[in-house]
């Protein structure tokens, strides 16, 4: 049976021997810059061109949502349609021709149909491809 | 650069190679240990320590320079060392402290294989500080290891773990006081 100050001169010499960390060299210095150098040229790699293309679920909830939205607008327009109609407009409108009011809708209806072409062309796979290439 | 004061003039200067290379030479050793005291585990604590010097590297360009670079350093060393054992879960038992041992004939960390090379009287006179440290709590046992690594200074200790001297030695006392009665006890089993 040992006594405490026996215990603690033991221990005492136990700690000094054994509580030792690895001796660090040159070596570490080396394997730290190669890190650094693989995390730089990680970050210099330029990014993917061609974006990640959407998930089939991705489409359907984006065309469903465009279905929603359009059902939307209609309703709204048949709602402010059927409550203009019921106002009286005391106020003289412009005159303008039958035939005038016809080609500017045929103007704006064809301006729109065009825009909205474009616009859907652009987001086909064709499209980002070229937006890629020129912007 | 022998002075802290070198490696901030260098760094205002805009030569962040030297900066790095400088705080290698002058703190690695210290923050392995640091990072082997939270991580005791000798292969983790090297890799981490690698992980500080690229941190540090990114993070020199805005380095302020309100605390001391060493301060900075053990803060960055503390936080990635216990990032990475919250995240991993993983305090390595010591016992397997000594698998890690290198083949050069370097000293073994933590095990008592070290002490099974010497002879039988010696290694019998001497006690298992793994078993022991694994059974310390924290605070204790991270003061008791740094202290044994930093050439018995609290003042050292101190700085490493950003704790008042007077906090180091109480703890210090204690630990000790600790691993004594634990000893004790392993020598009343035997």
């Amino acid at each position: 049976m040992k006594s405490n100050p026996e215990i603690e001169s033991i221990l005492e010499r136990s700690l000094r021997k054994q509580v030792k960390a690895r001796q660090l060299d040159q070596s570490f210095d080396a394997a730290v810059w190669a890190r650094i150098e693989a995390e730089e040229s990680k970050l210099a790699m330029p990014a993917p061109g061609r974006p990640v293309p959407a998930s089939k679920v991705g489409r359907w909830l984006f065309v469903l949502n465009a279905v929603g939205v359009a059902s939307v607008c209609v309703f709204l327009c048949v709602l402010l349609f059927q409550w203009l109609a019921g106002v009286q407009v005391d106020a003289t409108l412009p005159v303008t021709s039958f035939q005038v009011s016809d080609q500017m809708a045929t103007a704006w209806a064809t301006g729109i149909a065009g825009a909205a072409l474009l616009a859907g062309l652009f987001y086909t796979p064709w499209g980002s491809r070229l937006r890629d290439e020129f912007l | 650069m022998e002075r802290d004061a070198d490696l901030v003039a260098a760094l205002r200067q805009g030569d962040r190679r030297a900066v790095l290379e400088g705080l290698m030479t002058r703190y690695r050793q210290k923050v392995m240990n640091l990072a082997v005291s939270i991580v005791r585990d000798q292969a983790l604590a090297e890799d981490l320590s690698q992980t500080v010097f690229v941190k540090v590297w990114q993070a020199l360009p805005k380095f302020d320079g309100r605390a001391s670079i060493s301060t900075w350093l053990y803060t960055i060393t503390r936080n990635t060392c216990l990032s990475a054992v919250s995240r991993e879960r993983r305090l390595v038992p010591l016992e397997d402290f000594g698998e890690v041992a290198d083949d050069d004939g370097d000293p073994k960390v933590f095990g008592t294989a070290a002490a099974g090379q010497e002879d039988a009287n010696q290694a019998s006179a001497e006690y298992d500080v793994a078993k022991l440290l694994d059974q310390l709590p924290e605070p204790y046992r991270r003061v008791v290891v740094l202290f044994y690594m930093e050439d018995r200074s609290c003042e050292e200790v101190g700085e490493l773990l950003s704790m008042p001297t007077g906090t180091v030695k109480a703890l210090l006392h204690r630990g000790r006081k600790r691993l004594a009665a634990l000893a004790g006890e392993m020598e009343n089993e035997s």
